[in-house]
């Protein structure tokens, strides 16, 4: 099965799944960063500029620190995510699932340089389509991985019946399937609800299928209510 | 369509990590993605470029303009790979003509600068749709995130660039300086040049990292596509109860009776089965188990378990290969004039830097005069090491004040009237502490009495060393065995006490001498 996954078993014994994210948001995390770093430096230049020599030596130290620190101190500090990261969902990590330190994020963020090379990150853009975890050279030599920050569903339920428990055990894939259509089907158009729902008919209720065609998607959806606990 | 035979993870997924699917796609599936687009493209580009070998900006106008066509026959491979359906690159290849013919006319007018391309050829090419309905199942699809395909269009066509301009410069970095005099930069940048072969190479680069870029951008767009299905319809759910009905089906299959009675009865929910899915495994490889047990004897056993070693599980060879740098020549400083901007910041640096220097050199001697002082100044006063002594040992009081003033006397006093344990627990008692006090032997809470005794032989002379080894013994054997020493003997032990004290005395202020 392909998929952009990592596997990560923690030593509890429970295996984590993270989605490992790829050039195009990371560009454009790059990108959003980038253009909040010159716009801040060049504002500060404006300042910086009635002071004269000294401001301009100030300057070069602002832009030293700024371009080589800020994405450290982003990462350490703000759970892995720059600015741009954060807008693109994304966050940096050990590649043990661990968040990232010091270390590894001195040395992800150094070897930008050598992403960099030949010219406007020609190594990292190649790096990052070869590599089957999409990391750049400062990511392969940190041991960092960039994935998606999962989101978390808001399930706002204005369904007022009461929770229907299965009578059979179901795997956890077939509980959150049947939690899922719940949430789901309201965005899905009407028939396509109903085609879902029928699949499973034959196992439900026949007698209030006969009553009502819907019966099988709101029995569905009464049975997720069970399952979710609310 | 069958999404059981589909051969990725179907889940909804955020817009960028559909993108990274394509991603995996083409890495999955490289050899021929790339084999097809080579095979179809690369005669393309050179009939184009002798046909208009006269013109360079042309060339690469008219195969840019051309790429909505040729990138069709990886989306029809990767439809079909999708699918378990696995076409090689002669299928590709033949293919091209039937999807290259559809609907060509709009694709390469009207329709060629849509930014959302790659996420909406999938729509004419594996739905048919035309015109209206194609519109009408556009807005659906668009209706997610179709800025995701408008800002991953953008990348891939800066990655392009990107491309092209590190192999150039690489190119450039790696040529050396005699041959690569001769050839103009600034023709590479912009496209164009006087020579002829120099024009054919700049467009085969760009052909190149068109080419590189390609598959990917054709894959993500697909891999959006299948996306936006997946949301809107539910594929995910779809498998999983699809899955569920199946299994449900084959356990009624095996128990209609029950069924029947079931459903007769009561209107329960899944009440078809009588008995769980994991009993029924649990149940089923029970039995086939102990079948197995039975079966196999002790040298069949053998022979299996020989086998399973002799397999290549047991014999993997891992040959790992390391690069290791030996040696970097150094490069001979470039004479190049400095800018001002990057001339200010190294002396602002070095400034740093000596000033860092200066600190840590005062630091340093600081920390030496400190640490040596002694060598310095000789004759510094040492201080004087005092053994401190422990208020008790092995239950014995060892505090000064508890001494009379002459306590060989008093031991010797005790010792005629017949208290002997008392007699020469006190001489013991002040053995020990004028040689804790007198000499450097270190005694600390918890010796015994032979740990007491070996520390202070070390820095008595040999009769004080005798004289406290026989009053130790003396002392064990009565305050542990009960039994009497020779009382002659304690009482000279007795009168010998300030001659091998001061003995001892003597040797220290000759150590002290010297």
């Amino acid at each position: 099965m392909l998929d952009t996954t990592r596997e990560i078993e923690v030593p509890e014994g429970v295996e984590l799944t993270l989605a490992v994210a790829g050039l195009v948001s990371r560009a454009l995390a790059f990108m959003i960063d980038l253009a909040i770093r010159w716009i801040g430096l060049a504002t500060v230049s404006g300042i910086l500029a009635y002071l004269g020599n000294f401001g301009s030596g100030l300057f070069l130290i602002l832009v030293f620190v700024v371009e080589w620190f800020y994405p450290v101190l982003f990462e350490v500090f703000n759970q892995g995510q720059t600015i741009g990261k954060k807008s693109m969902g994304i966050m940096v990590i050990n590649d043990d699932g661990t968040p990232i330190d010091w270390s590894s994020s001195i040395v992800r963020n150094l070897l930008r340089f050598a992403d960099f090379l030949p010219v406007l990150f020609g190594f990292g853009v190649v790096s990052m389509l070869v590599n089957k975890d999409f990391k750049r050279l400062g990511d392969l030599a940190a041991g960092t991985v960039v994935v998606h920050k999962r989101r978390l569903n808001k399930t706002t339920s204005n369904f007022d019946q009461d929770g229907l428990s299965p009578k059979l055990p179901l795997t956890l894939a077939e509980q959150s399937a049947i939690i899922s259509y719940a949430e789901r089907s309201d965005r899905m158009s009407p028939s396509r609800a109903a085609e879902l729902g029928n699949v499973l008919a034959p196992w439900l209720d026949q007698d209030l299928i006969k009553k009502n065609p819907d019966h099988s998607s709101v029995t569905l959806k009464r049975m997720a209510k069970w399952l979710r606990g609310h | 369509m069958d999404l059981e035979k589909v051969t990725a993870r179907i889940r909804p997924r955020k817009g960028w990590e559909a993108v990274d699917l394509g991603v995996t796609l083409v890495q999955t599936h490289a050899k021929t993605l790339y084999k097809t687009w080579f095979a179809i493209t690369l005669p393309i580009f050179l009939v184009l470029s002798t046909v208009f070998y006269q013109s360079l900006p042309l060339i690469l106008f008219l195969f840019w303009w051309l790429k909505p066509i040729m990138e069709r026959p990886l989306l029809h491979f990767l439809s079909r790979e999708l699918f378990g359906e696995s076409l090689t690159t002669k299928d590709c290849v033949k293919a091209f003509y039937s999807v290259a013919k559809i609907q060509w006319f709009a694709s390469l007018t009207w329709r060629r600068f849509s930014f959302t391309r790659s996420l909406d050829l999938p729509l004419i090419q594996l739905e048919g749709l035309k015109s209206s309905a194609r519109a009408k199942r556009l807005r659906v699809i668009h209706s997610g995130d179709s800025a995701t395909a408008v800002w991953m269009t953008m990348i891939y066509l800066i990655v392009e660039s990107i491309i092209y301009f590190s192999v150039v410069t690489l190119f450039f970095l790696l040529v050396p300086e005699i041959y690569s005099e001769d050839i103009d930069f600034s023709a590479w940048l912009e496209f164009e040049s006087e020579s002829n072969i120099m024009t054919f190479m700049i467009n085969f680069l760009v052909y190149l990292s068109a080419s590189i870029v390609a598959p990917f951008y054709v894959a993500s767009g697909f891999a959006l596509y299948l996306n936006q299905r997946t949301h809107l319809e539910a594929w995910d759910i779809e498998l999983s109860f699809k899955r569920l009905a199946v299994k449900l089906k084959e356990r009624s299959e095996n128990s209609i009776v029950r069924l029947a009675s079931v459903l007769a009865v009561s209107l329960l929910l899944f009440a078809s089965l009588s008995f769980t899915p994991n009993q029924a495994i649990a149940e089923t490889s029970d039995v086939e188990q102990s079948e197995v047990v039975e079966e196999i004897t002790h040298e069949e056993a053998k022979t299996i378990i020989e086998e399973i070693k002799a397999g290549d599980d047991f014999h993997q060879i891992i040959q790992e290969e390391k690069n290791v740098f030996r040696s970097s020549f150094d490069e001979p400083s470039s004479s190049e004039p400095i800018s001002p901007m990057w001339f200010m910041f190294a002396r602002f640096f070095a400034v740093v830097v000596e000033f860092a220097l200066w600190i840590i050199l005062a630091v340093l001697v600081i920390f030496l005069l400190i640490r040596y002082k002694h060598l310095l100044i000789p004759n510094l006063p040492e201080k004087k090491v005092t053994n401190k002594r422990p208020d008790k040992l092995f239950g014995l009081d060892l505090k000064s004040d508890s001494l009379p003033e002459q306590p060989w006397l008093v031991a010797k006093q005790l010792i005629q009237s017949e208290q002997y344990r008392e007699g020469l627990s006190l001489l013991y008692r002040a053995s020990l502490i004028w040689y804790i006090d007198h000499s450097e032997a270190v005694i600390k809470e918890g010796y015994t009495e032979l740990e007491c005794l070996e520390q202070i032989s070390k820095y008595v002379n040999k009769s004080g060393g005798s004289y406290i080894s026989q009053l130790t013994s003396f002392w064990r054997t009565l305050a542990y065995a009960h039994q009497m020493p020779n009382v002659g003997q304690m009482i000279s032990l007795c009168d010998q006490w300030t001659s091998v004290m001061v003995s001892s005395e003597e040797r220290r202020g000759d150590n002290y001498a010297n």
